[in-house]
């Protein structure tokens, strides 16, 4: 297997490679590549595509791929660290829907899932996104319940036959000004008419954000440390963040064979909505994949490894305790995927296919003295999730207008987790008796779950489509919402994964979620869909089994925990029902269009969603209060100019059982100015840029500083704050 | 465009079944890998000693299988003490005393499950009287008995002519001559004292009261006098004049205790007291200051150890008349430590902190007083400035850190608690101006979470709760 060691000499040879063939002015090569695609570039059902060139201006100012979507309908961002920012769609956020990385479905290794999916991937490496708001086709889907987001590299590129060997290299950095942030990224490509060689490299950090006011006090964040402003956004700040990838791939006729090693490194990324912050990962994954375009159809096979080490720890911004508070977690995800698409007329394709992945996770916290040792914590011990899918998936295109597709999935996922024990199981009390119960379950739990999705499109005419659908999709519960053991509050707090500063037990009990949507689009434009356009989606989702929570009220919490309206409290996961529904709109409308000065466009984007807990009454947690999106984009030439005015409503529909933070609306205006070059792009934008102080509905509960290792250490009632005006550049070539 | 194979679909769709049925068949579920898990362990009881009566030690023995040394808790504190390495065990009471085995495990073994061993102490029981004191007659006098068992006694007399008792105090009068004999009993267990009582030779006034105490009386501006005895100068006694100093106090009464009612408080007065009887009246006895005993239990919230709280009971020595409060001692509870039960049927750990080493006015009329475990006020860390122990310095680190042991691993640790007392009303009810300024640290062994110490403080009173969250919530002063 390729090692990662060998990475910097085969990337030196490459940027020599790259920079002696730019010499020879090979750059005139780049208009006779071809792309090794397999994938016919076509819109997906119920889905939003978005290729590199739409994301552009985002992904060159940006360190966080999730950002990247932020555009989309549907989508809307749970705030974590800097690079980790959690997707939500329709309400549904983090591993309720699919993401993969260039067809992985890469794993967080974290009781507060820091290392996200998308945190593996750097934006400036992004080719496509695609993303499944509405119901996902089980091909695309399983294993969860809301929508799926597919990231995608750029696909390898080969030269011509006849024509001599492919050379070409990109380099770009950026600055924001608000963090002081800032990034680079290289990479070089080498490709023949059969071999495509490349590497790429990319590292960002930043220090702390800071807010467009004053949202809490100054006051010290480490013991003796430096005072903190009170606009200063403590650990929010990353360093040492840097993505290496080396893909080779060969080419014959319509066979393609891509092997790609990557490495993923934070040296360290705050978190000022976890009670700690990462202070290192080292994800590795390698991916093996086969497409091929035969006579019956296409056939996709691919195997990976991810290997993950995780480290947490109290940053410089919280106190230390003396010894801090390690935390270290590994884990290794094995998955492998066997897909046909087999056409079985020129009405019917049929997509056959299995998956299968493989989970171990062992969590544990270091000893370090006092009650907190002598021994080490098993948070979660030899954790496995285990999952071996199968679909059948029918398409057909039944006349020009109509088209179907009708789709079965099953899931077998197996979860189980080993004994455990506490720092000192001597202290009965705070962890020996907990560790025992625990140790008395039968913690095994093997879950058949089955999906289910049948769309229809209708398409009248070049002007409209129509989009129905249902589905019936499941997803098991992950290992941190079933093992998680402790109801000590120290311990429980170090288990989140959605940034409300609560803390989490598991229950082995949990049964899988269900959920059944429908959803309905109609899409109106013009013929070329240039001119205007018109997009709305309706949905409603009941989840059977909804993983909410209840207040904790048994061993170690109290009355109080349960009867508190304020303050951070714990919380046990539960199988409750739960409904979600809304509306995505979004349009865009040619206003002028003349020789001299361009076109003016406006775009709109407005979200609606409404979740509530169908068993309590209550609201769901983190649900993005209603928000919308006016552009207006000027293009003239290379030049793009942007000034995108955002407003969100107050966020008032709180969850109880959380104790969830209300939070104001706001308008932000966001001016982006772009030129492109034949070889270069330059972007500059101010985000923010009357510097409103506001709270991000989604970005959780401020514990970034301070004393977070116990309950009421730090207060409760500060909201993580968004950006306040930042200057962003962004400077990127290829040759 | 691709174009159907029926023969292509058929092998693909065969491979992919093929690929089902063998993953289904278990060939690909991952086999059990290595877990962290370590080996388990027991612990085993030698024979439970046998102490015989009145033995006030005895040494248990229990062995893991592992080999590791196993450490050894009291479950009943009440009843008995022990070391928790060697397993010598102090008797503080007759009853069952259960002794508590655990080993914690390292990084090959898992820690051993509890193991628990019954021992029975007995103790005789025996009730001693102090030197009789001397009786003429009509003086009064205090006889004075314990019991081993450490239970109240109660005095009564055998001999009702000649004297009376009362039978709490033990203030004795002789009301004609003869033998007097007092018993003193605590329930089926009796013991006499016989003081004989003789006619004086003349007549004269009476002597100085003796055994003044003044202790603050039921309402926060009364002291109550009690007299210990009075030579009565061989006729009855008329009554006692209780007068203050400085003067302008003045309280008379027929019989101990007498009850002075100050005009707003008593703060700052010493008394003395004499006698008269039909002759005249006496000499006075010496100043007395107003002293009194309290106990106080403070109770620290702590969210993070429920149901367990840090909880300090002690009593302390308030001096009104010099506004000095001495003695403040107790226990203080590791609400870490123990099961999942609350006071007062817990088995946490609790401290001994016999050293009041700090008494502050608080500037409003109280007084801040705090006692130690060990004899120094060296508790919490000096690195980055503070003294060492004042309430919310140090960063809750334990005094020495970095350089001194962690006192988890062998290195000292102090703990302390602060106490609230209210110089004019010590047992009103605090306000919550003084209950933030209560405090308590904990940097024993097991109040340590790696180099921090369990702290209780309130954001008002000192910066931030405690470390572990902790805060104060209340604090209880009463008369004892």
């Amino acid at each position: 297997m390729l090692k990662l060691n060998n990475i910097v000499p085969v990337a030196t040879l490459l940027v020599l490679l790259t920079a002696s063939a730019h010499a020879e002015k090979v750059e005139e090569l780049s208009e006779i590549t071809v792309s090794g695609s397999t994938e016919e570039e076509v819109q997906p059902f119920s889905g939003s595509q978005m290729q590199e060139g739409a994301l552009g201006a985002r992904k060159s100012v940006s360190n966080d791929s999730a950002t990247l979507l932020q555009d989309i309908p549907g989508v809307s961002l749970y705030g974590a660290g800097g690079i980790s920012s959690l997707p939500a769609i329709h309400g549904l956020a983090d591993d309720r829907i699919r993401v993969q990385v260039d067809g992985m479905e890469l794993m967080p290794a974290c009781p507060n899932h820091m290392n996200s999916t998308l945190s593996y991937i750097d934006p400036s490496k992004v080719g496509s996104v695609t993303v499944y708001a509405g119901i996902t086709p089980v091909s695309v889907g399983g294993d969860s319940i809301g929508g799926s987001i597919q990231v995608k590299s750029a696909p390898p590129e080969f030269a011509r036959e006849g024509e001599k060997a492919l050379v070409k290299g990109q380099t770009g950095t950026f600055y924001r000004s608000n963090g002081n942030a800032y990034g680079y990224n290289y990479g070089a490509m080498l490709a023949g008419r059969w071999l495509n060689v490349s590497y790429s490299e990319s590292s960002s950090q930043s220090d702390n954000y800071k807010a467009g006011g004053d949202f809490k006090p100054v006051s010290r964040g480490r013991e003796g440390g430096p005072l903190i402003p009170g606009d200063e956004v403590g650990s929010s700040a990353y360093s040492g963040s840097t993505n290496r990838e080396v893909g080779l791939a060969l080419r014959h006729e319509g066979h393609l064979l891509q092997l790609n090693a990557s490495q993923q490194k934070v040296g360290f990324e705050g978190f000022p909505n976890q009670r700690m912050d990462m202070t290192a990962n080292n994800n590795k994954f390698y991916n093996l994949r086969y497409t091929g375009k035969l006579d019956w159809g296409d056939l996709e096979a691919r195997v990976s490894y991810q290997d993950t080490r995780h480290k947490m720890d109290m940053g410089p911004d919280r106190f230390f305790y003396g010894t801090g508070m390690p935390m270290d977690t590994k884990a290794n995800t094995t998955s492998a995927l066997l897909q046909g698409d087999i056409i079985l007329s020129e009405r019917d394709t049929l997509r056959l296919g299995t998956e299968y992945q493989y989970y171990s996770l062992y969590d544990s916290w270091p000893a370090v003295g006092g009650s907190m040792g002598p021994n080490a914590f098993w948070n979660v011990d030899y954790g496995q999730r285990e999952k071996l899918d199968a679909f059948v998936e029918w398409e057909t295109r039944w006349s020009p207008q109509w088209v179907s597709q009708l789709g079965v999935r099953s899931d077998t996922v197996r979860t189980n987790a080993g004994p455990v024990q506490g720092y000192d199981n001597g202290l009965a009390g705070t962890w020996g008796n907990d560790a025992a119960a625990f140790n008395a379950l039968d913690r095994e739990r093997t879950d058949y779950n089955w999906d289910l999705t049948a769309l229809a499109r209708y398409t009248p005419g070049a002007t409209q489509n129509y989009e129905a659908g249902y589905a019936r999709k499941s997803r098991s519960p992950n290992l941190y919402q079933r093992y998680p053991w402790a109801t000590n509050p120290m311990a429980a707090l170090m288990n989140n994964f959605v940034g409300d500063g609560n803390g989490y037990i598991g229950n082995v009990d949990l049964k899988p979620e269900v959920a059944n949507t429908v959803s309905v689009t109609g899409d109106w434009h013009d013929a070329s869909n240039e001119n205007w356009g018109l997009k709305a989606t309706g949905y409603y989702t009941y989840v059977e089994d909804y993983i909410d929570a209840r207040r904790c009220d048994f061993s170690q919490c109290s009355p109080a925990n349960v009867a508190a309206t304020t303050g951070f409290v714990l919380l046990q996961y539960v199988n409750q029902n739960a409904q979600l529904y809304g509306l995505d709109l979004s349009g865009h409308l040619l206003l002028a269009r003349t020789v001299d000065f361009g076109s003016f466009t406006g775009t709109g984007l407005l979200n609606y969603v409404r979740g509530e807990n169908r068993t309590t009454g209550d609201n769901l947690y983190n649900i993005m209060p209603l928000n919308a999106k006016m552009s207006l984009v000027h293009r003239l030439g290379g030049l793009t100019n942007t000034a995108e005015f955002q407003a969100v409503a107050a966020k008032d529909k709180l969850s109880q059982v959380r104790n969830e933070m209300h939070t104001g609306g706001y308008s932000l205006l966001n001016l982006r100015s772009s030129y492109e070059w034949k070889y270069a792009r330059l972007d500059v934008g101010i985000e923010n840029v009357f510097n409103r102080l506001y709270s991000m509905p989604l970005g959780g509960a401020y514990v970034g500083q301070g004393s977070s290792m116990t309950t009421n250490g730090i207060a409760w009632g500060t909201q993580v704050p968004g950006m306040g005006r930042s200057l962003n550049i962004a400077l990127n070539m290829h040759f | 465009m691709h174009t159907a194979n029926s023969n292509h679909t058929c092998q693909l769709v065969g491979i992919i079944l093929t690929v089902l049925a063998a993953v289904s068949l278990g060939g690909c579920y991952g086999s059990d890998g290595p877990a962290v898990e370590a080996r388990p362990q027991t612990i085993s009881f030698g024979a439970a000693p046998g102490p015989n009566i009145d033995d006030a030690t005895a040494t248990v023995s229990a062995t893991a299988s592992s080999g590791l040394a196993v450490s050894y808790s009291s479950t009943t504190p009440l009843v008995c003490a022990v070391n928790s390495s060697t397993g010598v065990i102090t008797a503080k009471a007759t009853g069952t005393c259960t002794i508590a085995a655990n080993q914690s495990g390292n990084s090959l073994y898992a820690p051993a499950p509890q193991v628990t061993q019954n021992i029975t102490f007995n103790f005789s029981q025996t009730i001693i009287f102090a030197a009789a004191p001397t009786l003429s007659l009509y003086d009064i006098a205090t006889v004075s008995a314990t019991a081993s068992s450490g239970h109240p006694l109660s005095y009564s007399t055998t001999t009702p002519a000649v004297c009376s008792v009362n039978s709490s105090t033990g203030l004795v009068t002789a009301l004609s001559a003869g033998d007097c004999t007092i018993t003193a009993a605590a329930g089926a267990l009796q013991a006499t004292q016989t003081i004989p009582v003789s006619t004086p030779a003349a007549v004269t006034v009476p002597g100085a009261p003796t055994g003044i105490k003044a202790t603050a009386g039921t309402t926060s501006n009364s002291v109550s006098v009690s007299i210990g005895g009075t030579i009565s100068g061989g006729r009855p006694l008329t009554g006692y004049t209780v007068t203050s100093t400085p003067a302008g106090i003045t309280a008379t009464g027929l019989a101990s205790p007498i009850t002075v009612t100050c005009p707003s408080t008593c703060n700052g007065y010493a008394f003395s007291v004499f006698a008269a009887n039909i002759v005249g009246h006496g000499s006075s006895s010496a100043l007395t200051d107003v002293i009194t005993t309290y106990k106080v239990v403070e109770t620290f919230y702590e969210p993070d150890t429920q149901p367990r709280n840090s909880i300090f009971i002690g009593s302390l020595t308030l001096n009104s008349t010099t506004s000095a409060v001495s003695n403040l001692r107790g226990i203080l509870s590791e609400a870490m430590t123990g099961s999942q039960i609350a006071y007062p049927d817990d088995n946490m750990t609790w401290l001994p902190l016999n050293y009041q080493l700090s008494a502050v006015s608080d500037g409003a009329g109280g007084l801040l007083v705090t006692t130690f475990m060990l004899n120094t006020t060296n508790t919490l860390s000096t690195m980055i400035g503070g003294d060492g122990w004042t309430p919310g310095s140090g960063f809750g680190l334990y005094y020495g850190f970095p350089t001194a042991p962690n006192p988890s691993a062998g290195g000292v640790g102090n703990a302390y608690a602060r106490i609230y007392v209210n110089l004019d009303n010590p047992a009103a009810a605090l306000t919550q101006t003084q209950i933030d300024k209560l405090a308590y640290a904990d940097c024993a062994p097991g109040g340590m979470m790696g180099a921090a110490c369990m702290t209780g403080t309130t954001a008002a009173g000192y910066g931030s709760v405690g470390t572990m969250s902790g805060y104060p919530v209340s604090q209880q002063t009463t008369k004892q």
